[in-house]
């Protein structure tokens, strides 16, 4: 891997070095995937929508600005990426789903069944939050970029992102808990809903 | 300081957003107040929680490798808006040529001439569908598919290339464009076949989902029974299986 910045890495594809995209791919592929997981509930598009930004990056390659940071442009590429799954799902008046990765049927997969529980109440916590708390909560967690840059991305304040975060946070906490007590209370019900 | 503003802060400091001096602080507050200390314990949990995701399959590096591979390593040019008016123009020029070659060719009697100028401008047609498809521009592909749909050809190349659309276009849009143009044209021909066989071989879901309720909705009963042996391929998501199985159940 070199030690060039993303900023030169982007310079260099948008000059015709097209397989620099690849380090970048590297480097950023997998904080991309996490925020699609957050933002869209369901990890075998999530990795659809990694590839469609890199497909966006090379098409508009010329849109980059030398002087701008990377991470803002690359996050507001997956946001657009984001966006349009959401309204290819409405026009295939498709709801949201459950995660797609239900439990592994490979031997040994009981062993991460706590893993998998935990996994799938928070998915589920997040899709009950208003979609901007989700996607600024998605950014804050995965982007590891400052307030300022992701309420550039958003359309906020850096003081509103904030509080954006604060709530989203609070309120996955409440979800949470909600749905762990809920479940808690019925376990056999659980199980034969989520197989 | 009171719990709501530190909690704040709590939140403010997951995200890395907090200066030392207020770390401090809120870390004098938290040794003092139980029902902070808890709160953060809790947050703290989850945002980790957050984080913990499987690493993406080695088929999407794949797919990005491919595409990089694909691209030219020259140094590219935007799109000049003589391009974009050249693939508008092409099906007019297409339909001009045929309507003055026919009525050329038709006052002279020549009706063989008039098939052979048919056969030209179908190969024509197939050459701009192939062109749009094959372009890097999603929304040209796109393009591309809308215009073979428009044609209503059933042209094998024409078909050809939405095949080859749906099985390895890497935007999703463009598959889901593709499957809505084939569905019709293929429906009652001998390569629905190729359809079908494009299930399992898609990636997302979503496509997936689109291409069973497309087929099973279109198709007769030698398409029904040829999904019904996906139902155990075990290429497919358990969930894809399970939705598959219910929408044969429910189109018997």
């Amino acid at each position: 891997m070199s030690t060039a910045t993303d900023k030169e890495l982007m310079v260099s594809v948008q000059r015709g070095d097209v397989a620099r995209l690849g380090e970048l791919f590297e480097r950023h592929h997998r904080r991309l995937y996490h925020t699609f997981v957050r933002l869209v509930n369901d990890r075998a598009a999530s990795e659809d929508l990694v590839q469609e930004v890199f497909v966006r990056m090379l098409r508009y390659r010329d849109t980059y600005r030398s002087d701008a940071e990377f991470g803002p442009w690359m996050f507001t590429l997956a946001r657009n990426v984001a966006h349009d799954h959401r309204q290819s799902r409405k026009r295939l008046r498709l709801v949201d789903q459950e995660p797609a990765d239900v439990a592994d049927e490979a031997p040994g997969a009981a062993q991460r069944l706590e893993d998998e529980q935990t996994r799938r109440r928070l998915d589920r916590a997040l899709a009950s939050l208003p979609p901007d708390r989700r996607e600024v909560l998605s950014l804050a967690r995965f982007s590891d970029m400052p307030y300022e840059d992701i309420g550039a991305i958003v359309g906020a304040t850096p003081g509103a992102v904030k509080v954006r975060v604060h709530r989203a946070l609070n309120d996955l906490r409440a979800a949470y808990a909600n749905i762990v007590e809920r479940e808690d209370r019925r376990p056999t019900a659980e199980n034969s809903h989520d197989v | 300081m009171t719990c709501e503003l530190m909690q704040e802060r709590i939140s403010a400091r997951l995200s890395g957003e907090l200066d030392t001096a207020e770390c401090d602080e809120l870390d004098r507050h938290l040794a003092q107040c139980p029902a902070c200390s808890e709160h953060a314990a809790e947050l703290e949990r989850l945002w980790s929680a957050l984080g913990d995701e499987p690493v993406p399959s080695e088929r999407m590096r794949a797919r990005v490798n491919e595409l990089i591979a694909r691209e030219p390593q020259t140094t590219r040019r935007p799109e000049r808006p003589w391009q974009r008016a050249a693939e508008r123009l092409l099906p007019i020029a297409a339909t001009l040529v045929l309507g003055v070659g026919l009525g050329y060719f038709w006052n002279d009697g020549e009706r063989t001439e008039v098939a052979a100028l048919r056969g030209e401008v179908a190969d024509l047609h197939a050459a701009v569908a192939a062109s749009l498809l094959g372009q890097s521009s999603v929304s040209a592909r796109l393009r591309g598919v809308a215009y073979t749909r428009d044609l209503g050809s059933d042209d094998d190349a024409v078909t050809d290339a939405l095949l080859h659309a749906l099985r390895e276009d890497p935007d999703v849009n463009v598959r889901l464009a593709a499957i809505e143009a084939l569905v019709p044209q293929l429906s009652h021909d001998p390569r629905q076949g190729e359809l079908v066989s494009a299930v399992a071989v898609q990636s997302s879901p979503l496509v997936q989902l689109s291409l069973i309720d497309a087929l099973l909705d279109s198709g007769g009963e030698p398409v029904r029974r040829e999904l019904e042996r996906l139902v155990n391929d075990p290429r497919l998501d358990l969930p894809v299986r399970g939705y598959l199985r219910d929408r044969l159940g429910r189109s018997v």
